[in-house]
């Protein structure tokens, strides 16, 4: 299996991770793919109901498994990646694939940092932080005006 | 086979569901066909290495919200009311519920061989199994041994 191939499967596993319904009608996020030449980020996730609320997320698989100790998983995001997350206006975040065993992880990539050796496993995308994630990207979005006011080219 | 009406998120996740399980093979590759509006939604390419061309088949997804198999086979026979002929390549219908993540399949197109021959028989009833890593298995070895076979079925009938 290819690096292309263990690409594909983690991106199925983040659509089905994101879009869990959780005992809900419908998911809470709906993943949009932003093409394979898209820099850095590998979609934009709407809030379901608030599709004004997003946020971007890079997506890295990996079939190598986890450092021992401390157990992170073994992915890595390069510092241009992170430079340009942490640039961009919208929630960014990295969502780590094992996809072995299916389970994936979320890290905010939003304050200026280093580059991600290897990631946290502290935040696994479950219910409880689909949730917590939801909140925090509706947090983020109805506490800013967003409206561009006094255009020069409104009628 | 996905109905035009099911919600967004019910065509999203039974094929990246189907898709996951399939790649569970190393050895077997998914494309996504809906595009062509064909009734295909997965073209499915087990890998027999650089000098070989892919042995195919074909995997309809349906997604539900329900569990009852009554319910499935009324789509599939509404799927092919003058039965599912028109496959050359051997073909499985995934039914995935996407609230719990279950899946099963029938084969529509089965592959079926004997010393000499390399068949596919049509079905639209459906006899649905538990789909998992083991069906898989199952369903890729099946096609494998129907590609091998099929040259010797093929002389035989021009013979």
């Amino acid at each position: 299996m290819n690096s292309d191939d263990i690409g594909e499967r983690g991106q199925w596993l983040f659509c089905l991770l994101m879009t869990e319904l959780c005992g809900r009608d419908a998911p809470l996020f709906r993943p949009r793919f932003l093409g394979d030449k898209f820099p850095t980020f590998d979609y934009l996730v709407e809030v379901v109901d608030h599709p004004t609320y997003y946020f971007f997320v890079q997506v890295k698989a990996t079939t190598q498994g986890y450092t021992k100790d401390p157990v992170r998983l073994k992915i890595q995001v390069s510092v241009e990646d992170v430079v340009r997350m942490v640039s961009c206006p919208a929630p960014t975040y990295v969502a780590g694939i094992d996809s072995e065993s299916g389970n994936g992880f979320l890290l905010s990539v939003n304050e200026s940092r280093g580059p991600v050796p290897s990631l946290i496993t502290k935040f696994p995308i479950n219910c409880d932080h689909l949730q917590l994630l939801r909140d925090e990207v509706c947090d983020y979005w109805s506490t800013r005006n967003m409206v561009l006011e006094g255009s020069h080219f409104r009628e | 086979m996905q109905n035009t009406k099911s919600p967004w998120f019910v065509v999203e996740r039974s094929e990246a569901l189907a898709s996951w399980l399939l790649t569970s093979r190393k050895d077997v590759r998914v494309r996504n066909e809906k595009k062509n509006d064909d009734g295909v939604d997965l073209l499915v390419e087990i890998d027999l290495g650089v000098h070989s061309f892919p042995n195919l088949f074909v995997v309809l997804v349906k997604g539900t919200l329900s569990s009852d198999t009554a319910q499935w086979n009324d789509t599939l026979s509404q799927q092919f009311p003058n039965g599912s002929g028109s496959f050359s390549l051997p073909a499985c219908l995934f039914v995935v519920n996407v609230r719990t993540n279950e899946a099963q399949y029938s084969w529509i197109a089965e592959p079926v061989v004997d010393k000499d021959t390399a068949e596919l028989h049509f079905d639209t009833d459906g006899h649905f199994q538990p789909l998992n890593i083991d069906a898989v298995n199952e369903i890729v070895d099946r096609v494998r041994v129907w590609y091998e076979r099929l040259p010797n079925h093929l002389k035989h009938r021009t013979s």
